[in-house]
């Protein structure tokens, strides 16, 4: 873990505390979608979020970028603090400061994310000239920029395309350039490759991997994947059933997993797996939204279950090696590795 | 060798006509034995599904074959459709299974419909098969008592599973049938194929971009780039002397582990 020296350097952009996300319901009390997230980010980290689909990756992203309430959810709970501000419950127009501007963001469908009828122009234009006031041919020369510094190619030729003329890297770069046009501080992207070929993939991951580098950019990736965390993160939090689970060095949570799903995720992973031998899947499936078990979220589906596992409430997490676990038998997972 | 169970020869497919028209395979060849996992491999646009769907004869095709037990079902010259009796025996599960089923029909009767079409079962009879189907790939009666849309990505993959099934196939055509689930299904969906090739004997032509899995689960590959088998052989040894270039690159385009492993 001493190749990634550098961590622990630098102060904390941003602290997740808590966050409790909900959407209201028609009727009874409010649904929670992410009960505990707890994270910290900092100035020079990339960190990877992995979790199966409904695990609240995406809401956790939303939350960061004040948009939850456009899909209906609220942060119910928890404190996030970006620089000394806590962002729960400040107005939209505090957010429109900090989106884009401190923290960009590439979103899931973002293959979907181009008005088909408006071309690049117009569209990377709006993301420059909504904050700086530039004259239209100096933001058209800045937007040749963007598009060079995310390895277009024709950049000039781009720019009056529209989105039905690019393929699905090209796409994805364009509104990587969309993301980074404010030089955020904070780049998240959300699942960036999801629709991407393996080829196309690797060259948008080293992209990512570059910008993080070069613009000193803060990084949040997430993903199903964690091979593909593995290549782009320095560090990775496993979220569970609305809740984080296990956060460390990427090196060490792979290497010695403090957390039994993280370790059935990891021992089902099929790029490690021997041929000839039966998959170790994790048996039965992720509880739905709403219907989560009491005490800890994952002990249904856990081998190492005991009887208070089973009660109260989801474990907080607490630091085992140099990584912390919401696993109340950690010791136990620790002691038989 | 093995009499081929399903052979494909010389498959050319076209899209379009005159200075439109596109050629999305090209004079491609394959086959598959009884019993056996095969695999293509190839990025968006190669030609992969459509290759798959000559084979269960929903594509037309411009030129070539397709033989089913060594008899001729399909063919250019004579412009005939795989016949109604042989069709049971090359079944296919689709890319996404939320859109390949219908959102207003609860799962045990999109499998019991099958069993009715296809085995003459009375409805009382469908259903029991259905459940009991059901049952033998994990999915439980109260869930199969579900419509799709409250069923799990892996889930209702595995419904579409039982309705291929259900008519008996001797081919089973899976086309990219993990890419829109999560990983821990992926594990669980890729062990069910594992286990219906052993237990029922069962061919599978696996389609996937997935190099990682297509090195777990199958026993030959075919490589396509552009509608054209660019390469083919023993899993393995492509994936440890690849000869395409193209090949050599899918590999080293791979995060995690692969690569890593056939290249040491």
């Amino acid at each position: 873990m001493k190749s990634k020296a550098s961590l622990g350097q630098t102060a904390n952009i941003l602290e997740v505390e808590g966050v409790c996300i909900s959407v209201p319901q028609v009727k009874g009390p409010m649904l929670n979608l992410i009960e505990t997230a707890d994270f910290q980010l900092r100035s020079d980290q990339s960190l990877g979020i992995v979790g199966e689909s409904g695990s609240g990756k995406t809401m956790l992203c939303r939350s960061l970028i004040g948009t939850l309430s456009r899909h209906g959810a609220v942060v119910s709970g928890g404190k996030i603090v970006f620089k000394g501000q806590d962002l729960t419950g400040v107005d939209e127009s505090t957010w429109r400061q900090i989106r884009g501007r401190c923290i960009g963001y590439v979103p899931q469908s973002s293959l979907a994310g181009l008005n088909p009828v408006l071309t690049v122009r117009t569209q990377l234009l709006e993301a420059i000239r909504v904050v700086r006031k530039l004259a239209p041919k100096e933001a058209e020369e800045e937007a040749i920029q963007l598009l060079e510094q995310v390895h277009i190619d024709r950049p000039v030729a781009v720019l009056d395309a529209r989105s039905d003329q690019l393929s699905g890297g090209m796409r994805q770069r364009v509104m990587i350039a969309t993301a980074i046009a404010q030089k955020p501080d904070i780049l998240i992207a959300d699942e960036p490759t999801t629709a991407l070929d393996v080829t196309i993939q690797s060259e948008i991951l080293a992209l990512i991997n570059s910008l993080h580098k070069e613009l000193g950019m803060a990084l949040i990736f997430v993903s199903h994947d964690l091979a593909v965390v593995e290549e782009v993160c320095d560090s990775v939090m496993v979220m569970y059933s609305g809740a984080s689970v296990e956060i460390g060095p990427i090196d060490a949570v792979v290497e010695n997993p403090c957390h039994p799903y993280t370790k059935a995720l990891l021992a089902s992973r099929v790029d490690l797996a021997t041929v000839g031998k039966e998959l170790e899947a994790v048996p039965g499936d992720p509880a739905s939204v709403g219907a989560w078990p009491t005490g800890c979220r994952f002990w249904p589906r856990c081998s190492l279950v005991d009887e208070l596992c089973k009660q109260g409430v989801q474990p907080s997490l607490k630091a085992v090696n140099s990584q912390q676990t919401a696993c109340l038998r950690a010791d136990f997972l620790e002691r038989n590795a | 060798m093995n009499r081929a169970l399903l052979e494909g020869r010389d498959i050319t497919v076209q899209f379009g006509q005159g200075s439109n028209a596109f050629e999305a395979v090209k004079s491609a060849s394959m086959y598959i034995n009884s019993g056996e996992i095969v695999g293509i491999v190839g990025e968006s646009g190669s030609g992969k599904t459509t290759l798959a769907r000559v084979l269960v004869g929903l594509q037309p095709i411009r030129v070539g074959a397709v033989s089913l037990e060594e008899t001729l079902v399909l063919s250019s010259n004579s412009k005939k459709e795989i016949p109604k009796n042989e069709r049971w025996k090359i079944q296919m599960v689709f890319q996404d299974p939320y859109s390949s089923l219908n959102p207003r029909i609860q799962a045990w009767k999109t499998v019991a419909e099958v069993f009715q079409v296809w085995k003459k079962l009375s409805p009382k009879q469908g259903k029991k098969a259905a459940f009991d189907l059901l049952q033998s790939i994990g999915i439980t009666a109260s869930q199969a008592k579900r419509y799709p849309r409250s069923l799990s990505g892996g889930q209702r993959q595995r419904v579409s599973i039982a309705r291929a099934l259900a008519p008996g196939p001797k081919v089973l055509i899976a086309d990219e049938p993990t890419s829109s689930i999560d990983q821990s299904a992926q594990a669980q969906l890729i062990n069910l194929l594992n286990r219906l090739q052993s237990e029922r004997d069962l061919a599978i032509l696996f389609i996937s971009h997935d190099l990682a899995l297509v090195r777990y689960i199958t026993s030959r590959v075919y490589v396509m780039k552009q509608g054209c088998i660019v390469e083919e052989g023993n899993t393995k040894t492509v994936l440890h002397r690849p000869k395409h270039p193209y090949t050599k690159l899918l590999l080293e385009s791979l995060p995690g582990k692969v690569h890593q492993q056939s290249s040491s």
